[in-house]
Order: C-alpha cells, then sequence, then structure tokens
C-alpha cells in the first residue's frame, strides 16, 4: 500500500520553492506543477488546508503573514491600521498582509483569521455564545 | 417598581453572561474539524495541542462541547468526543484550553452517584466541591510508598483467613460471568460500614447496567454505606469515551483521600469492559490493533491505572488506596489477553469457579488458585492465629475429595482428613450481605480447626456456627471485644471458645443421633 505523503511536508517544499522564487510567473508555475501533484496523488479534497499550511510556512520562512479579515462593514483607514498594529504585536509578524471581505451578517465588529489562529469580535459570534447559555 | 427591579436583574444577569463568555478576546489559536463521527473528530490545525488536553468545539448551536486531544498526527489531530456529536458538523471551530481533564474531589462528593466527569446522576444538586484531581496522575514513587501492612477485612471468611489483603494492595477478583465477584466487592464495602474502619469506598461501574447500578446503591442505603461510598456510574449507552475515563475518574477521587492521610478503597468493575471500550476508541482513532485487535497499550491502560493504589509512607501521611480490579473470563480462561495482563499487574488474585457456584460454595472461591501476594503481613494477628492449617487441611481435602465416596474403604486418617475438610468447607460458605466481624471468624474458624464441630453433621455446621457465635455474643462480651482488637487470642481466650463450641457441637451431634435412631 502506497505511503500518504505528508500534508505539512509538501507545504514546505512549496513554501520553500516560493520563497525562493518571487516572481509571479514562477509562483504560478509553482501552483500549476502542486496542482498535478495533487490530482496525481487524489489529495484534491486537501487543496484548501493544504494553501493554509503553505500562508503558515511562508510566514514562517518570510515573516509576511497573510490575514483575513471579514468585517460587518467596510474597514475604514484608522480601524485597518490599528488591526496591523495588534496583529503585529501578537503574532511578531514582520509585515502583515490583510485580505478584506465584507460580510453584513457579523452585524457589527469582524473576524480575523491567521493560517493558525483567529480573532473573533462579533456580534454575531457574541449572540450566538448567548443563545447557547440560554 | 417591580418592573424596575426586574429589568435590573435581568440586566445584571446579561453583564454577567457576557463576561463569563471568552474573558480575553484575543488572537487565539483554533482550528477546524474536517470531519466527525463515532464519536471522534479529526481536526486540522492546532499544531501546539498536547496529548489529552481538553479542546472546546463550537457545535453548531453555539454551544461548546468538550473533546481530549488523543491522537496528534503530523496533519491533523484525532479528539475523543465527551457528549453529544450530533451537533458537530465539518468546518465547526475547535480552540485549545491549556489544560488537563479533571473532576471534582473532595469529601463533598461522598455519598453521591456521579459520571466520569463529576456531573451528579442522583438527582440531589450539583456538587459544590472546593477542589479538583487530574485523571491522569503520575503514580507515587519508591520512595513515596511504605509496605503494605494493615489489613482491610472484607468480611468474608474465606478471604480474610486465606488471601487476605491490606490496605494500599491490589488484588483482582476474576472469573466468569454470574459468578459472585460484585458480590464480594459489595460484601467488601458493606464490612468498611458495620466495621467502621472510616475506609471511603469508590464502586465504578464501567459499562454496567443502570438497573444494577440503581439496585446496588440501594442495597448500600439500606446497610448504611453510602453515606461513605462514592459512585462513578457510565452504562453501556455512554459514550466509549466515558466508559473509558471512568475508572481514571475514580482513581482521582479515590486519590484525594489517600494524598490526606486517609484511606480509600476503589472497585474497577470491570476492567474487561473498559478494554473493550478502550479497544472501541483506538480502532476509532485509525491506531494499529494488535493481539485480538486490542491497541498495543491496553496492558499500560491497566498498569498505569493500578499502579496508583498503594500505602503511602509516614512521611507523606500514610494514607493508602486499595483497589479491587475486577475481570471477566469467558469459559473459566484465566490465561486470555486481558486476564493474564491484569493478573500480573495485581498482586494477587481470587479465582471464583462456575462449578463451585453450581454446587452451592459461595462465595465460589478457588483456594487452590487464588493468592495474595501480601500475605500475612496484612493480615490482624488474630485471623492469623487461627488461619495457619486452615489452607493446609482444606488443600489436604482437596486432594482426597475424589476418595469420599469410598468413604467404608478408607483408613481412619484418611477419613477424619475428608471430614475435617467438608466441614471447613461448609463452613467458608457465607451468604451475601453478611460480613463477619473478627471476632466472628476467629471464633468460627478455631472451633472448626480446632476439631470442636467434627461431630456436627455437614449439613448443620453453620447452624452450629450460627449458635456459637450468638453464645459468644451473648454470654462472653469480653471476649468479643478482645478479638475484635486484633491481637492474638490468649490461651484463655481460646479456652472459652472451645468450650462453648464443644457444648454446641455436642448439642448438634445428639439431635443427630436421635434423629437417626428414630
Amino acid at each position: 500500500m502506497a505511503q500518504k505523503v505528508s500534508r505539512r511536508l509538501i507545504a514546505q517544499v512549496v513554501a520553500a520553492k516560493l520563497a525562493e522564487q518571487p516572481k509571479a510567473a514562477d509562483a504560478k508555475h509553482v501552483m500549476r506543477e502542486l496542482a498535478a501533484f495533487l490530482m496525481e496523488n487524489k489529495l484534491l479534497d486537501d487543496a484548501d488546508v493544504l494553501m493554509n499550511d503553505i500562508a503558515e510556512e511562508l510566514y514562517r520562512l518570510t515573516g509576511r503573514l497573510v490575514v483575513e479579515v471579514t468585517s460587518a462593514h467596510p474597514l475604514e483607514d484608522a480601524e485597518r491600521t490599528r488591526l496591523t498594529d495588534y496583529l503585529e504585536r501578537a503574532t511578531g509578524a514582520a509585515s502583515i498582509d490583510l485580505h478584506e471581505a465584507v460580510n453584513p451578517g457579523l452585524i457589527g465588529g469582524l473576524i480575523a483569521k491567521t493560517p493558525s489562529a483567529e480573532l473573533d469580535v462579533s456580534v454575531q459570534s457574541t449572540l450566538r455564545q448567548l443563545t447557547a447559555l440560554a | 417598581m417591580a418592573n424596575d427591579l426586574s429589568v435590573h436583574e435581568l440586566s445584571q444577569e446579561l453583564q454577567e453572561a457576557i463576561k463569563g463568555l471568552r474573558q480575553e478576546q484575543g488572537l487565539e489559536e483554533s482550528g477546524v474539524v474536517t470531519r466527525v463521527g463515532d464519536g471522534v473528530a479529526w481536526i486540522y490545525g492546532l499544531r501546539s495541542a498536547g496529548y489529552n488536553e481538553v479542546l472546546e468545539i463550537e457545535a453548531t448551536d453555539g454551544a461548546q462541547v468538550t473533546a481530549f486531544a488523543l491522537n496528534l498526527l503530523e496533519d491533523e489531530i484525532g479528539a475523543v468526543i465527551l457528549g453529544n456529536d450530533s451537533k458537530i458538523s465539518a468546518g465547526a471551530r475547535v480552540t485549545l484550553t491549556g489544560r488537563l481533564l479533571d473532576v471534582p474531589v473532595g469529601p463533598e462528593m461522598v455519598g453521591r452517584v456521579v459520571d466520569p466527569l463529576g456531573n451528579p446522576l442522583d438527582g440531589k444538586g450539583p456538587i459544590e466541591a472546593k477542589n479538583r484531581g487530574l485523571i491522569e496522575r503520575a503514580a507515587p514513587g519508591v520512595m513515596a510508598r511504605k509496605s503494605v501492612h494493615e489489613p482491610l477485612m472484607t468480611g468474608l471468611v474465606a478471604i480474610d483467613t486465606m488471601i487476605p489483603i491490606g490496605r494500599g494492595q491490589r488484588e483482582l477478583i476474576i472469573g466468569d460471568r454470574q459468578t459472585g465477584k460484585t458480590a464480594i466487592a459489595i460484601d467488601t464495602m458493606i464490612n468498611q460500614g458495620r466495621q467502621k474502619t472510616g475506609v471511603i469506598n469508590v464502586y465504578v461501574a464501567i459499562g454496567q447496567k443502570l438497573s444494577k447500578i440503581a439496585a446496588l446503591q440501594e442495597r448500600l442505603k439500606r446497610e448504611g454505606v453510602m453515606d461513605q461510598t462514592i459512585i462513578v456510574a457510565t452504562s453501556p449507552s455512554d459514550p466509549a469515551a466515558l466508559l473509558y475515563l471512568a475508572p481514571y475518574a475514580g482513581c482521582a477521587m479515590g486519590e484525594y483521600f489517600r494524598d490526606n492521610s486517609g484511606h480509600a478503597l476503589i472497585i474497577y468493575d470491570d476492567l474487561s469492559k473498559h478494554a473493550v471500550a478502550y479497544r472501541q476508541m483506538s480502532l476509532l482513532l485509525r491506531r494499529p490493533p494488535g493481539r485480538e485487535a486490542y491497541p498495543g497499550d491496553v496492558f499500560f491502560q491497566h498498569s498505569r491505572l493500578l499502579e496508583r493504589a498503594a500505602k503511602l509512607s509516614d512521611d507523606l501521611g500514610a494514607g493508602s488506596l486499595t483497589a479491587l480490579p475486577i475481570i471477566e473470563t469467558q469459559a473459566g480462561d484465566i490465561s486470555a489477553y486481558i486476564p493474564t495482563n491484569v493478573i500480573s499487574i495485581t498482586d494477587g488474585q481470587i479465582f471464583l469457579e462456575t462449578n463451585l457456584f453450581n454446587q452451592g460454595n459461595r462465595p465460589a472461591i478457588s483456594v487452590g488458585l487464588s493468592v495474595s501476594r501480601v500475605g500475612s503481613a496484612a493480615q490482624t494477628k488474630a485471623v492469623k492465629a487461627v488461619s495457619g492449617s486452615l489452607r493446609l487441611d482444606l488443600a489436604q481435602f482437596r486432594e482426597l475429595a475424589s476418595f469420599a465416596q469410598f468413604a467404608s474403604d478408607l483408613d481412619e486418617e484418611t477419613k477424619s482428613r475428608i471430614d475435617r475438610g467438608q466441614r471447613l468447607t461448609e463452613l467458608l460458605k457465607q451468604r451475601q450481605y453478611q460480613p463477619l466481624s473478627i471476632a466472628e471468624q476467629v471464633v468460627s474458624v478455631m472451633a472448626a480447626t480446632e476439631g470442636a464441630f467434627d461431630a456436627v453433621p455437614v449439613a448443620k455446621v453453620k447452624d452450629a456456627q450460627a449458635e456459637l457465635l450468638s453464645i459468644i455474643a451473648s454470654d462472653h462480651t469480653d471476649v468479643v471485644k478482645a478479638l475484635n482488637k486484633g491481637d492474638k487470642p490468649t490461651d484463655e481466650i481460646k479456652a472459652v471458645v472451645l468450650k462453648a463450641a464443644k457444648k454446641v457441637a455436642d448439642g448438634f451431634a445428639a439431635a443427630s443421633k436421635s434423629k437417626v435412631k428414630a
């Protein structure tokens, strides 16, 4: 029986390649090779979590942290700066790369996700917990 | 005004509830459930999770479900869910708690029936325990211990005379189904109450029928022992994770008394079901199966549990935790995998045989196969003084028992050994829920081994014993007092007992002769 390749190992190899080749064209080539590898080894279902692992490895190698921020309303500049400062202090990252999205369903506040952690200060989450207590 | 007050109170309650929600809302490490089923959740992320660390999974309704990490793999974590897994879906958020599983411990638990997480099951309200104990804990080291030297009396003559148990010992009770294993455990617990030993009982029911647990609780209440007993209950319908945790949780509760200069007795009923529950969990966690599909570390599950039963040194308070694990065999096979594992861990075993049970010898203890590795070091001097020849007499009887049918062809010495053995075997029979005190055991065994009952018909030995005990209790209270202290019987005491025994025996012998004449 073929041994399953560790997803973490795949992420380490891919992240190392991406860190060596910062140009967009080279990164595209690496991603195509990765897609072919996943298809050949029937690992397509792991693609999402693998990207998360790659992001974490890239952060470890380059100090650049990718953060997905979902907020109830579009972030203002001051809010963006405060969030970035907080994340830099909390994670020790050299730089923060924010990817913003808006979800009115949060009602208020925001959710910030890094590859391995989450900051959830949304009103929706607080209400859900209050409901569970009832 | 009434409306204002109620709004104010509601507002306060709301503020308290909000305070209780995630005190520090900072960046916290989180993972996500990738798949869930059969009580196991596979989690992506949480790289810094520790083995056995408690995790919290956010269910679909916002409630937090507890789980603990048992499989730390390179790409994912396998966590066993404690609670209802039906409300957990893939994509659920998981956070670390930074703590290991613990249960409430302390005197507040005594008299209560709880589940392995310490939640009350007896409907008597919440338990306000001041202390908590870790479910997984290291056993005391060598220097923390003292050798077992204090007796733990079960009240069963066959055990206290020939297979004596001491405080801090692990004595296995092993036998087929319906041979009286739990009955021995119950009588031992009742005896702690009757003799006012101060020993706290912890009964861990692992996958036992709820009706059986309820009946046990009722019996302990009736005997006045429930107020010094903790019952940790799991039924066959509980998740395997709870059955797995039950003995460790019970042990944590017993350890509280051990570590605070007290004495506790813990009964694991039974570890065979515990091994099966652990096997189920391990197979669902995709751990490689070994012999009989048990995981490779099934021995370690029991050895680390039973090592926590110990007698502590005087420096550490001289407390003790005595363990009576129970194992159920199939067709009397004590050489099977799990039985041999636990036999090699414990300090002796009490082997119950179906044949003996069916013949009416109850407790159905096989004296030949049972042993206590602590032995007379844990026996009261009084009992030790009279039980010396008991095992030998019974061993000789067993060798000759098959010749009993040829009574007329045997020499006198053989006949007398058979007669003595038959009477000793009859004497060792004991009704359930009737443990005997030290004095009662010493008087009974002394009378039989000194030959006082040799003239009593075998079928009347128990009646003769009852009459003798009644006479000693009513006419010789000083003898009862002296013997119950545990000291070796003096010649005067021996003379009083044997005189009374002879009188009783003569009465039964005469009655038997007149019956024969008629």
